[in-house]
């Protein structure tokens, strides 16, 4: 496999996951930007015990993860209340401050960052096992009581409330899980790059991340997946002179679908649609095979 | 002692302009019913402009403080149109995605086609780093004297509209309900619009004041104030008018004092890490939300 397809489908899967972890959240209508700073956290903490504590790279692994899930339990147990500009504002402010600690810390390269981080064979599969891993979780999650339940969420948290969902305990679940993906994907994202660099986890990456998720549609977790391998390999294959206005690009797209299509290219409706063509068709062979 | 009285002004005029550019993004959440966060990006263009127009008049003074306070205008108006659906439809969360997709492109703008992406810098004359007063060591340049007086001027003006004409009138009625502002006859579009101007105005002077201020400018300024400018927002409590004057100030002191005491660039996490702690203990900010 060539190094530049190697780096899109690590990078696209990485996307993809971050991408799910704000639509998680996202689900019971709090935009929780706080992945992309345990991201870096777990970037971080792998990169520093690989290189500086010479660990192996499963235990660097299991201990970013945990220290990653654990850190975003504290914002997620004071935010968990918050109203959703409360906490977009405190995530991001988040991310800014996790910069500014891995900056100003000499322990962690400064601004130059963490460089050297050796190469891990097979990460690739281990990133698409995790990709599958967490898809399959939160499927299972969107066609759950639990799913319904922050259906109603959304759409009124008052009404939820009367009828019997702990919001706080809600939240507080949702973020702590979405912390371990992230903290996952600062560790593979790390192992991938192998630099780490502060600017790596800033509001740019953010704002790409928001992109992939608002322009596919956030209301189902079929969007990221479709949109996040088109929208980030689209500038990859554009002319030099047209790459560099990627963010150009990714801006016209987000506000155009937001202002046209307001919940995305693939929202519920579009998948209904889907469904029930898919079943048309299937019903139309059926019943031809039946007369032959 | 001195060093400290220096800071401290320094830090008065720059809470002065983070008051006068969290009074235009309040006015725009209350009475445009929007959450605009490019509204920062918009100042910074507007810095760009009175650059290029002193840069074409042989550093003209009138000419660069026009053009950024009729870009500054001018831009802001321009956005209305974007956001007048989501308004309507009081998608305050989608309006906050649209204003950050429209910072990124004008980011873009800013970063690729102006001065081809290099940070532009004010001439003097603009900056008024001149020292009028001196007290051994420290002095206070006219620039910080002539941010803190026109910011305070701005503030007045600002206040007088508010709570004593009718159309202040209207804007504090379109902040408590725009239904309500409906029944009792007051056109909603047309004064969102003003709502627009206005604060398209107090981001052109926002615009000059920081021209003075830092000297410089560049794409990526943007972000920064706009993170600012949400944060003071956030911890006075968003949409209260009066309580981001006092946040501001505080955000500025903060700023001042933790740049001449700590090492590193401590700045940002300090002002942010406030923003937390208050989001944490107060969700609705410091002093509640209000008109």
């Amino acid at each position: 496999m060539s190094l530049g397809l190697y780096y899109y489908l690590q990078l696209t899967a990485l996307f993809i996951m971050l991408g799910w972890n704000l639509y998680w959240v996202y689900r019971i209508g709090q935009l929780n930007n706080a992945p992309i700073a345990i991201m870096a956290i777990g970037a971080y903490l792998s990169s520093y015990a690989v290189l500086k504590w010479g660990w192996p790279f499963p235990l660097a692994f299991v201990f970013a993860i945990i220290c990653g899930a654990t850190f975003a339990l504290i914002p997620a147990l004071a935010l968990g209340r918050a109203p959703a500009f409360s906490m977009v504002i405190a995530t991001i402010a988040l991310i800014f401050i996790m910069q500014t600690v891995f900056r100003n810390l000499p322990w962690f390269g400064g601004s130059i960052g963490l460089f050297g981080i050796p190469k891990i064979k097979s990460l690739l599969w281990i990133t698409y096992g995790f990709l599958i891993f967490f898809g399959i979780l939160i499927y299972r999650f969107d066609h759950s009581r639990l799913g319904r339940a922050a259906d109603v969420v959304f759409e009124d948290r008052d009404v939820a409330s009367t009828l019997g969902v702990n919001f706080y305990l809600f939240s507080v679940c949702l973020q702590v899980m979405t912390g371990f993906i992230g903290a996952v994907t600062g560790v593979l994202y790390a192992f991938t790059i192998r630099t780490v660099i502060p600017v790596y986890f800033g509001f740019p990456f953010l704002l790409a991340i928001t992109t992939f998720i608002f322009v596919g549609g956030y209301t189902t977790m079929w969007g990221v997946i479709v949109f996040t391998p088109i929208l980030w390999g689209i500038p990859l294959i554009l002319p030099e002179n047209l790459a560099v206005f990627r963010n150009f690009i990714y801006g016209a797209l987000l506000m155009g679908t937001l202002i046209l299509r307001s919940e995305g290219v693939i929202d519920r409706r579009f998948l209904k649609k889907l469904n029930m063509s898919v079943r048309w068709v299937v019903n139309k062979i059926s019943i031809k095979n039946q007369k032959m | 002692m001195e060093i400290f009285i220096a800071q401290l002004i320094n830090a008065i005029a720059l809470g002065s302009v983070y008051a006068l550019l969290v009074t235009g993004f309040n006015l725009l959440v209350v009475v445009g019913g929007i959450f605009p966060f490019a509204y920062s990006h918009i100042v910074v263009l507007a810095m760009y402009m009175c650059w290029f127009a002193m840069k074409v008049t042989g550093n003209n003074l009138l000419a660069g403080i026009l053009s950024g306070v009729i870009s500054g205008i001018a831009f802001s108006f321009i956005t209305e149109p974007i956001f007048r659906p989501l308004a309507k439809r009081q998608a305050q969360l989608g309006s906050f995605i649209v204003a950050m997709a429209l910072a990124l492109i004008l980011t873009e703008i800013m970063a690729q086609k102006l001065n081809m992406g290099i940070v532009i810098s004010f001439p003097q004359n603009l900056q008024g780093q001149e020292a009028l007063i001196k007290f051994g060591a420290a002095t206070i340049t006219a620039g910080q004297i002539a941010t803190i007086l026109g910011s305070i001027a701005s503030f007045l003006g600002f206040f007088y509209l508010l709570y004593r004409t009718k159309q202040g009138r209207a804007f504090r009625a379109m902040g408590q309900s725009p239904f309500s502002a409906r029944l009792l006859g007051i056109p909603i579009v047309r004064t969102r619009i003003y709502s627009y101007i206005i604060a398209g105005l107090m981001g052109g002077i926002s615009a000059i004041f920081l021209a003075m201020a830092l000297g410089t400018a560049s794409s990526s300024l943007g972000d920064n104030l706009a993170l600012k400018v949400m944060a003071v927002a956030m911890f006075a409590g968003v949409g209260n008018l009066g309580g981001g004057l006092v946040a501001a100030l505080i955000l500025g002191l903060s700023e001042g004092m933790v740049l001449a005491y700590l090492p590193g660039d401590w700045s940002q996490a300090i002002a942010f890490g406030m923003i937390m702690i208050i989001v944490m203990i107060r969700p609705k900010g410091l002093f509640g939300t209000m008109v």
